[in-house]
């Protein structure tokens, strides 16, 4: 390979490096990345100057100082985030110690590598289509330091991609997946996820509500829920310390019972964890496979510690009640109260004694709460101290938050056992893809009373705002509702149709592509008839998928291209393409001559260019030598250059 | 290690008969990954596992197109070689030490493109860079004398990707007879007594007058390759011609001592054929095993018979 051709396929290395790693600004801490680009700029600086590699001395400072910076910043070196950074900076190093062709080649291929770094932080559509871009330039200075000529690298090397797409997706669909992880992943420390956070204090689901944000997908089998039915649990928080509730985190082994009449709901759903817990719907009867269903009825994954996102099957009796044995010392803890809050303590109190029956005390509790002339709105004003009091007595207006909190405290405060649910309620259901959109504009909090031997749900917003609970916080909330960007108003039916296609992509793409697993493939396989995903029928399906791409591919490749014609017959079939394709009825069994008497119709211009072609076709053909194999193809690369405009267009 | 290499050498060399002209065909195209090809597949296989164990699926879909990219490069790089025909050309005849040059005509029946490269199966020096049909010089060093028949030639191709390689043995019926290196004789012989021409030529000094452009027609054994090599032009050796004198002088085997080993002896009659053919004296060269004639100003008959001298011909 010559000195140049290099230099120019080194550059497309260095370019194809940059590129891949750009997203990991958004996930990594940007001096990272940024040392990563500044090595790769100091190796492309000296490419072009056609300089020598930097002394080891030199390289080795500029390579471990970040590294030791990125230790004081990370405090790890492996892990999701520390991997990836340690990984980002040993490439750049890489970079500068590369100088030989099979140097950049092995550059390269860590090239391909570092193209997966971004997926593990995100893999919407967005990022797919970045993997793309990426795969295309990595392949394109593959194709370089293959000694491709730089002007036809491009076209060969979205040839190269195109042609192995198929084969991609054979192995994509039919390769085994595992239900779980070959080895334990190092936790993460929580980022600041989207969504629930792990303590409920006045305003904090308040502040999710405007985004519009999708947050879950639910798909049900068989007949669909109600919206009122809707109550999508999370998380669950019994411990007050007059402001905020937060979780205790018991853990005590025990059967619940969940009665009622109605038959069970089956659905999937594909949610990523909130602080550990995944969305089922009230109540549950049966988790499927990788998750678990826990004390206080939540749901987590499997592997505990993975909060990547996951497509898990549920079962649940749409209720509002389920059967749970608690013992003294539970009852107490839900009993529990700080100081504070006196009002509200003596409401509860002087309830309790005038109801001595808890199913009647409960119905009075929610009465009185019904009573006291509260407003349901988004931007209900601050609270200082005895946040209970002040809602309850001072300013009245308060958000689902403050409904439960409070509920929950005068609840404990009558002598019932009871504790705050957060999670989501409602949805709005995708008629085409028949699936359930949970954005996070749907989160809502509520309360569980512990009445008569079973958990209770009193959903205190919809004792003073129902509608939040049949329509829809959308129809409830006019800063929630869907609003068109930049002009404002409600949007047109066609935006909300545009919207809800989109919708139906991303779910698709979740669920086809990023949520392909074991258990969608067993789907797969059962629906083509494969049966059981065993060895013998992935190597049934991999031989078969294999056999129905790579045969067409190999005819194409093969032999689609070989012309078994010889030259001077194949430059006259381009010449009479060329011509049909401008509209002339001309037949590869015509004679120069007809084929000039044809082309009467053409444009000046272009009849006389047929005229120099056919009088240079004619004079090889008939030449004594039988024309020389150059002269031959010159003539083909002039007859392929040869464009006649269209004719024989009705006016 | 080094044994299996030498054994399959051996085989390679035994299961490449001789062939005027060579078709390839998939009977005779191998296909193995490159050094970059397998480590794009231990970068599939490590993208695999990681996408295995974080269950990330757009991993699972840059780990399958690496491999489907391999995949693809198997018939790529078989594309590049099926159906491609080589055949020899007369290749002309050399001086000991100085390079022969292979002709070999590559044809394909299609108007792609195709990128070939050549290098004699056991030398690792690029011969030639092929993209389009024609005809390719390969040079092979002949330090001895004697027939030099064509080695195994090794065409192979790793486009687009540089992931495959498809390779294929070849070994073509092709000979040159390389003459013996001219070896300045000090001693006056026969043919040079009395003639003031001899008195012109300083025994032992350089054979040429000088060196002029080559020109169609010219014997193409006169052209100084060596010079070729250093500046990329053709030039012949320029011998000064004056009239030819006298009736035939002779040349033999037998002017030399016993002890004369029999290399010298061809390369001194090599340098005598020389100098006359260059001064156009007609000449008789007495061999051991016949007599020859020099006509003047052409010796290649002599040349060849010095050539032949103790090697059986293989033909060719």
């Amino acid at each position: 390979m010559l000195a140049d051709e290099l230099r120019l396929a080194s550059f497309a290395v260095l370019a194809a490096l940059a590129l891949v790693a750009l997203p990991l600004f958004l996930h990594l801490p940007g001096w990272v990345p940024l040392v990563f680009a500044l090595l790769l700029a100091w190796r492309a600086t000296l490419v072009w100057q056609r300089r020598p590699l930097p002394r080891r001395f030199w390289l080795m400072l500029g390579l471990l100082l970040p590294i030791a910076a990125l230790w004081l910043n990370l405090r790890t070196l492996v892990g999701r985030e520390g991997g990836v950074a340690f990984l980002l900076l040993l490439v750049g190093g890489k970079a500068l110690e590369t100088a030989s062709l099979r140097d950049w080649r092995v550059l390269l291929a860590l090239g391909f590598f570092l193209a997966a770094m971004p997926l593990l932080f995100d893999q919407s559509p967005l990022s797919a289509l970045w993997l793309l871009l990426s795969l295309f330039t990595l392949t394109w200075a593959m194709v370089l330091l293959a000694g491709e000529d730089a002007r036809l690298s491009p076209a060969v090397t979205a040839r190269a991609l195109l042609l192995s797409f198929p084969l991609m997706v054979v192995l994509f669909v039919v390769m085994p997946r595992l239900p779980g992880p070959l080895w334990s992943m190092p936790t993460e420390q929580q980022g600041a996820t989207t969504g629930l956070a792990d303590s409920m204090s006045p305003g904090a689901i308040g502040k999710m509500i405007p985004s519009r944000e999708p947050v879950f997908t639910a798909e049900f089998r068989g007949s669909q829920p109600r919206v009122s039915q809707l109550y999508w649990r999370v998380m669950v928080f019994d411990q007050f310390d007059g402001t905020r509730w937060t979780a205790a985190n018991l853990a005590l082994p025990r059967g619940v019972e969940v009665g009622g009449s109605t038959a069970a709901l089956r659905y999937d759903v594909v949610a990523e964890p909130f602080q550990g817990y995944l969305p089922m719907l009230e109540q549950g009867v049966a988790a499927g496979e990788g998750v678990v269903l826990g004390y206080q009825q939540k749901l987590r994954r499997v592997d505990a510690a993975n909060t990547a996102r996951l497509r898990y099957s549920v079962q649940s009796v749409a209720s509002s009640q389920y059967r749970d044995a608690l013992g003294e010392r539970e009852q107490g803890f839900y009993l529990q109260l700080p100081a504070g809050n006196p009002r509200t303590i003596q409401a509860g109190q002087a309830l309790a004694q005038r109801h001595p029956q808890p199913a009647a005390r409960l119905q009075a509790l929610q009465l009185w709460l019904a009573e006291q002339g509260l407003r349901y709105t988004l931007n209900p004003p601050t609270l200082a101290d005895n946040v209970v009091d002040g809602f309850l007595f001072g300013s009245r207006q308060g958000f689902c938050e403050h409904f439960s909190s409070a509920f929950t405290v005068l609840a404990r405060a009558a002598g019932l056992p009871a504790r705050v649910v957060v999670g989501f309620q409602g949805g709005e259901f995708n008629a085409q893809g028949r699936f359930w959109q949970i954005r996070s504009s749907d989160a809502h909090a509520w309360s569980e009373v512990w009445v008569n031997g079973s958990w209770q749900r009193v959903d205190a917003t919809a004792l003073v705002a129902p509608q939040r609970v049949d329509a829809g916080i959308d129809n409830t909330l006019r800063e929630v509702a869907p609003r068109m960007p930049l002009v404002g108003g409600r949007p047109p039916g066609w935006a909300q149709w545009v919207g809800q296609q989109w919708q139906l992509a991303n779910f698709s793409w979740q669920r086809w592509v990023v949520g392909y697993d074991a258990a969608s493939q067993q789907n797969l396989f059962q629906k083509l008839g494969l049966g059981e995903v065993s060895a013998a029928n992935v190597a049934k399906a991999l031989l078969g998928g294999m056999a129905l791409v790579l045969l067409p591919l190999a005819a194409y490749v093969l032999h689609g291209r070989r012309v078994r014609r010889s030259l001077p017959q194949q430059v006259w079939q381009a010449l009479v393409q060329r011509l049909r394709r401008a509209g002339l009825a001309v037949a590869p069994g015509d004679t120069a001559g007809e084929l000039q008497a044809r082309a009467r119709q053409l444009a000046e211009a272009d009849q006389q260019a047929l005229a120099a072609l056919l009088q240079q076709w004619q004079r090889l053909q008939y030449s004594p030598q039988g024309g020389d194999d150059a002269a031959w193809r010159s003539l083909w690369r002039q007859v392929r250059a040869f464009r006649p405009a269209k004719v024989g267009r009705k006016r | 290690m080094w044994r299996w290499r030498k054994a399959l050498q051996q085989w390679v060399l035994r299961h490449t008969p001789r062939e005027a002209q060579a078709r390839l065909t998939q009977r005779r195209i191998y296909l193995l990954p490159t050094r970059f090809g397998a480590i794009m597949l231990v970068v599939a296989l490590a993208v695999w596992v990681g996408a295995l164990n974080y269950a990330v699926s757009l991993a699972y879909v840059l780990s399958f197109w690496i491999v489907a990219l391999m995949l693809l490069s198997v018939l790529l790089a078989y594309r590049q070689l099926a159906g491609l025909q080589l055949q020899a050309r007369a290749a002309a005849n050399v001086f000991a030490g100085d390079e022969a040059r292979f002709l070999v005509h590559l044809q394909w029946a299609d108007i792609q493109p195709r990128r070939l490269r050549l290098r004699w199966y056991d030398g690792d020096i690029v011969l030639a860079e092929s993209t389009a049909p024609g005809d390719y010089a390969l040079p092979l060093a002949a330090p001895y004398r004697g027939q030099l028949a064509m080695p195994v030639l090794r065409v192979w191709s790793e486009a687009p990707l540089g992931l495959v390689r498809a390779f294929s043995h070849v070994r073509l019926q092709a000979a040159l007879w390389v003459y013996p290196q001219p070896l300045a004789d000090p001693r006056e012989l026969a043919w040079q007594g009395g003639e003031g021409e001899a008195a012109a030529t300083a025994p032992g000094g350089d054979e040429f007058a000088g060196l002029a452009p080559w020109q169609a027609g010219q014997s193409l054994h006169r052209i100084a390759w060596r010079v070729y090599a250093r500046r990329g032009s053709l030039a012949v050796r320029e011998f000064a011609s004056p009239a030819a004198a006298g009736g035939l002088p002779s040349l033999s085997w037998d002017d030399y001592a016993a002890n004369v080993p029999p290399e010298q002896r061809l390369s001194h009659l090599c340098w005598h054929v020389l100098q006359a053919t260059r001064a156009g004296i007609g000449l008789r060269l007495l061999l051991p095993q016949g007599e020859y004639h020099v006509d003047a100003g052409d010796g290649e008959p002599a040349l060849l018979a010095l050539a032949r001298f103790g090697v059986h011909d293989a033909g060719g």
